[in-house]
């Protein structure tokens, strides 16, 4: 692990810059929510892109005290990589629950102190008939700029339609809107507690599509099966987390409805 | 209003106030004790995983990931194999349970898992699970694809009240 040349504390979590982060156009989230499709789709980015790792994300009250071996380095949980206009945030070790609120916080933060443009969310939407169907992918924006990037994902991919969001991205919306930060959030139809990297590949094509960074997915379909094997404990894990932050509210009904 | 009146209403306010601390007070506790209950039990929770969870690698046994859908009149059952032959696999639905046993193919645990040393060992999913509600296994429709196993089954219609 390289030496920190900077260093910021926002809401608990310390962003520990060790390479040169510049000033990305997007930054896209990979935290873990159903069917893993975030971490998937970050891991799967990082490696095709060949991207660099330039910070790292820390807390000693709402991260377990873990490393990350990767080739014999020593790296932090949770990692921003960069390379051009593109950040991708990778999160290897979930917080606990307490830590889930304060880290989305600190991401939009941090995003709107850096001067990122637009933070990208890849996510699942938890369809209990996933198993028998393809998944769809649908789109929220928190602002008319985000509105203007999913413009790009064409007609057949939907707005989210009315419903609850529970869970990470839930708190990084209102955060973005609280702040004036544009994010878009790609959901996609998937099996709701096992890792889904079909899934997070039909996110990665609507991300190709906002972002014009063109991602080929066919490896990543290819080794899926192994994926699914290796990201098991990940998955429950996610699954004890995000049940504890009341997931459960999402297969429900809004009270208001459009 | 006279002077005991405005005495008389002060000592109220006052009063009201320190009954409105305490109980706020009382709220924090309260919280402060939610926490400290949470985080015990959480405790015990990790504790418990990490027994079972080395207790399995020692057997080179990994539990398989296992999904319930509640599609209304019948029951989706996932099981998540990734990496074992299908055909092979044993699965025992009741009523009221479901367990599954499937070898792992060696090359699939070395690519998901590298030289990982608890992983060395690793070759079977093994697992029973109790099912959310009672179904009628003869009506099980099983789908097998990709690592994954399918189920949709009944549900049990209700058994009848005893007066």
């Amino acid at each position: 692990m390289p030496l920190a040349a900077y260093e910021e504390e926002v809401m608990g979590y310390s962003f520990i810059e060790y390479g040169e982060l510049g000033r990305p156009k997007y930054l896209v989230l990979g935290i873990p929510d159903v069917g893993l499709v975030g971490p998937i789709a970050s891991g799967h980015l990082v490696r095709t892109l060949g991207m660099n790792d330039v910070v790292g994300i820390e807390s000693y009250g709402y991260l377990p005290p873990a490393a990350v071996v990767v080739g014999g380095t020593v790296k932090y949980p949770l990692r921003i990589y960069v390379k051009d206009q593109l950040a991708v945030m990778v999160t290897e070790v979930m917080p606990v629950t307490s830590g889930i609120i304060p880290l989305s916080i600190a991401i939009v933060e941090f995003s709107r102190k850096r001067g990122i443009e637009y933070l990208v969310g890849l996510s699942g939407l938890g369809n209990p008939t996933r198993a028998e169907s393809q998944p769809q992918l649908y789109w929220l924006a928190t602002t008319p700029y985000a509105e203007k990037l999913a413009a790009a994902l064409g007609g057949s991919t939907k707005r989210l339609p009315d419903g609850l969001i529970v869970g990470p991205y839930a708190t990084i919306l209102k955060e973005s809107v609280k702040r004036g930060v544009n994010t878009l959030l790609l959901l996609s139809d998937s099996f709701v507690d096992i890792p889904d990297p079909e899934a997070a590949a039909v996110t990665l094509q609507g991300l190709s599509k906002v972002t014009g960074v063109q991602v080929d997915v066919s490896q990543l379909m290819e080794e899926a099966e192994t994926l699914r094997l290796r990201l098991q404990s990940m998955a429950r894990e996610t699954k004890d987390t995000l049940a504890k932050m009341g997931k459960g509210y999402e297969y429900r009904a809004p009270l208001i409805y459009s | 209003m006279s002077y005991y009146d405005d005495v008389f209403d002060r000592v109220r306010r006052r009063a009201h106030r320190i009954m409105r601390d305490i109980l706020s007070g009382m709220d924090e506790m309260e919280a402060w004790f939610q926490s400290m209950f949470d985080e015990l039990e959480s405790e015990f929770e990790h504790g418990r995983l990490l027994d079972d969870t080395l207790s399995d690698l020692k057997r080179g046994v990994l539990r398989p990931l296992v999904s319930f859908n509640d599609l209304g009149q019948e029951l989706m059952i996932l099981v998540d194999l990734p990496g074992s032959d299908l055909e092979h696999a044993s699965i025992d639905l009741t009523p009221t349970s479901i367990s599954v046993r499937a070898n792992i193919r060696s090359e699939f645990v070395n690519r998901a898992f590298g030289q990982a040393s608890w992983a060395r060992r690793v070759s079977m999913y093994e697992g029973e699970y109790q099912l959310p509600c009672p179904v009628d296994p003869n009506t099980a429709k099983v789908n097998k694809k990709n690592g994954l196993i399918v189920i949709r089954v009944r549900k049990a219609s209700r058994p009848p009240v005893s007066p």
